[in-house]
This record gives C-alpha cells, sequence and structure tokens, in this order.
C-alpha cells in the first residue's frame, strides 16, 4: 500500500528516525535523585486530614543500601543508568507523609513505630520491545527499641521501551517505587494500630 | 512522492545495523602465550535478576509486515512481558540475598589462575556496561591484556530451562599483543574487531521435574529459598568458567575442548560458539 506524505508524516518520519538514533545512543542516563509519584499512587492522593487517633508517626532510623555498586540502576539497552539510588529512595519514602495519616519523626521517643530500610534491588532492564523496573526493599519495624519483625518489599512496572530514554526511564523507575510504597503505606498503618 | 510504512522499518534497520555487527568466534592465536605478561579481567553483568525470556510476536512476519501488525506486535509483547514479570517475582523473591555475580567472580578467578600465562592481576565485576566504559576500561589498563566476559541469565519462556550465556574477549593492550590481530582494527577499543580471541559459551539446564506450567516451574525453581536455582546458578559460573579456561587453551595445544564431563555434553557449533548442557547437577 502506498501512502502520500502529507506535512505530518515527514516529521513523523523524522521523530521516528531520531527515536532509532536515540535507541543507538551508548550514553549513560542520569537520572533525578527526587522521586516524583504518579499522580494515581493511591497514598498521594488528596485525603482529609487524619484525625489525631489515627495519626502513625514513623522514625527511619537507618538506611542502608545493600546492593554491591550502589551508582548503577540497571540499563535500557545499552545504556547505563545512573543516579544517586539512596537518596532517591529516602525521597520516595518521605513522600509517604502525603498521607496525612503519617508523619515523620527525628527520634525514636517520638515514634509509634521505628523502621530500618535496606535498598536490596533498584535496577530498570530492557525485555524484547518493553522495559521492566524492579524497587526491592527490606524494612525491619521496632517500637520503643523492640523488633517487631520485617518484610520485603518488591514493586514493579512494567511498559513499552520506546528509546532507551532518560523521560521514560526516571518514569518507569517511579512507578516501580511507587508501587511498592503503597505497600509500605498500607503496613505502616497496621502495624501502627497493630 | 510517496512514502510506505515499510521505508520505516528498512530506515531504522539501517539504522539500528550501526549498533549491530557481533563475529561469532576466534580462537587465540598460539603466539600470544608468551606475549602476556599479566591480563586484567572484567566482567560486566548488565542484569541486577534473572528474568524470563519473552520470544518476540511476530504477527508483522506472518502478515507480510506493515504498521498495524507491527503495533500488535508491540501490544502482544508488553502483555507477555508484563505476564512473565508477574510470574519470576517469586523467584526473585527466594533469590534476594544470593548474588550470581559473585558466584561467577569466584569461579572465573578459579579458572583462570589455572592458565598460568594469562598471568590474571585482577577479576572485577561492573554493572556499568555502556560502550564508553568498556572502551576506558581497555584504554586505561596497564595490563598487557584485557579480558572482558559479559554475562547473562535467563529462564525459558515455560520456565523449564535456565540458560546462562558469557560472551568474552580478549584485548592486546601491547603492540607485540596487537600485531596478532587478524582484523582491521577498529577506532572503539572494545569493539570485537579489536580482539585477539573471543566466543560465546552457554550453559543451558532443564529443571528435571518441569511441567508445562510456568507457574509449576517457577515455584519448583523457588522451593526452599529458591535452593534448586542457587545450586544451578551456581553451575552455571563453574561451568561457564572452565568453558572459557578450556577454549582460551584450545588453540595453545591443538587440543580440542572436552566433550562433557559427568554432567553434562559440551558441543562446538558450527560458527565456533560453545555449549555446555548439563544433564544434573553436581554437589
Amino acid at each position: 500500500m502506498a501512502v502520500s506524505v502529507s506535512n505530518s508524516k515527514p516529521a513523523a518520519a523524522l521523530a521516528f528516525a531520531a527515536a532509532a538514533l536515540a535507541a543507538c545512543s551508548t550514553a549513560p542516563i542520569g537520572l533525578s535523585s527526587q522521586f516524583d509519584p504518579p499522580s494515581r499512587a493511591s497514598y498521594a492522593s488528596g485525603k482529609p486530614p487524619a484525625l489525631p487517633a489515627e495519626l502513625c508517626r514513623v522514625q527511619i532510623a537507618h538506611f542502608t543500601d545493600m546492593r554491591p555498586d550502589n551508582q548503577t540502576m540497571g540499563a535500557m539497552g545499552v545504556r547505563t543508568v545512573q543516579a544517586d539510588t539512596g537518596a532517591w529512595v529516602r525521597s520516595g519514602l518521605e513522600s509517604l507523609a502525603r498521607d496525612s495519616r503519617i508523619r515523620f519523626v527525628g527520634t525514636a521517643s517520638e515514634a509509634d513505630l521505628s523502621i530500618d530500610v535496606e535498598l536490596l534491588k533498584a535496577y530498570v532492564m530492557t525485555i524484547t520491545v518493553d522495559k521492566a523496573s524492579n524497587v526491592a526493599l527490606r524494612i525491619r519495624y521496632s517500637r520503643n527499641g523492640a523488633p517487631q519483625g520485617d518484610a520485603l518489599y518488591r514493586g514493579t512496572d512494567t511498559d513499552v521501551n520506546w528509546a532507551n530514554g532518560d523521560g521514560e526511564t526516571q518514569e518507569t523507575l517511579n512507578r516501580a517505587l511507587a508501587n511498592l510504597l503503597e505497600d509500605v503505606d498500607r503496613d505502616l498503618m497496621a502495624r501502627c494500630k497493630g | 512522492m510517496h512514502f510506505k510504512p515499510s521505508h520505516l522499518l528498512v530506515l531504522s534497520a539501517l539504522l539500528l545495523e550501526a549498533c549491530a555487527g557481533v563475529p561469532a568466534y576466534e580462537g587465540l592465536p598460539p603466539a600470544a602465550k608468551d606475549q602476556i605478561s599479566s591480563t586484567e579481567v572484567v566482567l560486566p553483568i548488565k542484569q541486577s535478576e534473572i528474568y524470563v525470556y519473552v520470544p518476540p510476536s511476530n504477527v508483522a512476519a506472518a502478515t507480510g509486515g506493515g504498521l498495524l501488525p507491527a503495533l500488535i506486535d508491540v501490544a502482544v509483547d508488553t502483555v507477555r512481558t508484563d505476564k512473565a514479570e508477574a510470574a519470576v517475582k517469586p523467584l526473585r523473591n527466594a533469590l534476594i540475598d544470593y548474588s550470581f555475580d559473585a558466584s561467577m567472580q569466584v569461579q572465573i578467578k578459579s579458572a583462570l589462575n589455572q592458565v598460568a600465562w594469562l598471568h590474571v592481576d585482577d577479576v572485577r565485576l561492573s554493572k556499568d556496561v555502556s560502550g564508553q566504559t568498556l572502551d576506558r576500561t581497555i584504554s586505561g589498563a596497564k595490563e598487557s591484556a584485557v579480558m572482558l566476559a559479559s554475562s547473562d541469565y535467563q529462564l525459558s519462556n515455560d520456565g523449564d530451562v535456565l540458560t546462562v550465556s558469557m560472551s568474552a574477549a580478549l584485548y592486546p593492550n601491547t603492540d607485540s599483543l596487537r600485531a596478532l590481530r587478524t582484523g582491521r582494527a577498529k577506532s572503539s577499543p572494545s569493539d570485537l574487531a579489536n580482539a585477539i580471541y573471543h566466543n560465546t559459551l552457554t550453559f543451558s539446564y532443564r529443571l528435571p521435574a518441569a511441567t508445562a506450567d510456568r507457574d509449576t516451574n517457577i515455584a519448583l525453581w523457588s522451593k526452599d529459598n529458591g535452593a534448586p536455582m542457587r545450586k544451578a546458578l551456581d553451575a552455571s559460573s563453574a561451568k561457564l568458567a572452565w568453558l572459557l579456561s578450556q577454549d582460551l587453551q584450545s588453540t595453545m595445544t591443538g587440543t580440542p575442548v572436552p566433550a562433557g564431563d559427568a554432567n553434562g555434553m559440551v558441543g562446538r557449533m558450527d560458527n565456533g560458539t560453545l555449549k555446555y548442557t548439563a544433564n544434573s547437577l553436581w554437589q
């Protein structure tokens, strides 16, 4: 089938060629260390202010990046993804304060729950024409210095890999972290009540 | 002017062609043996966890091409990848404290230290697999040779077969070694054309109790905190490291790589690549 080229089609062809060339790029992708939750993240949606009885005061006591290489977050094609991953995950945890029932505090004595966070995985990889992101954390809970158990959390996101682009890489990792944070948000509230 | 959708595919193929071009096998020239005074070994391992191979959809090919079938392929691939990623999650969680990278590092170091004339100085891991980083690794090396051995590990689409592959290349870093190159030199130091040895080695192992159901197979790999998969991955790194050392030495001694051992068979393919098919795992 022959297709007549309208004004928009050469532009589309050029955009396609540009995308194909971008896919050929080998330059590393540098990501922002600031987590930006997707608008659909349930904990980040507008909720009425919490009643005092509902408030969960949380202290992030320790944060440890357990990954052997804490500079790299996988690769998009042959483009290595680089970021201050620890800062990115911490900003993600702090975004839980968008849930009006959660308030972060600085000391254990002020907190209903203290958490020790281990960053285990944070990466994106490409599979066929897609990109797949994973973030995994282990959180150890304690209350007044007494251990309250731990849990493994994993957030994921899969989407089409358009052109190994910087923006789409940031977005997929943000979605994976938001996916994980929804589980953390739910657990924090459940454990606070317990 | 008429513009056909197929032109876009040709255009993209031409553009992507610039990324491609990987020869299969080149044996190490025997003369290299006496000229390698030291070797740095770097293991680029891009992935952080195991994944499930997703076979690409072929609607476009089956229907004679076109943009619409190509878009259908993309949609099908995305659904399949999404399902595969969800399916492999329990196995990834079971292996959360396991490091394939560390296993490979230990095995490569042990196997290549047996090849005395390589004079292996160091074996280090790299998660940064960008072309620039690999180029810098070679151009900045103090050793007379640099080996890059990158690995990939994956489950088949049905989750029944583990496949681990290694692409290894030895790059010269002295004039006398560079003189042994058979092809024309390329400007990018890590281009395979600049290597004096390169090959692809593959290990595969089928789960003995495998079923036709992916979720069942992944549950089998995941049981006991992922013990079956840990054992298989450890075995894969041991066998691939052994194969690499055998392949490097085969042109020196004129002795072919062994056809196998008690745990599996080795085959050299027509293009020179090597494949180890395990029929059992060892202690």
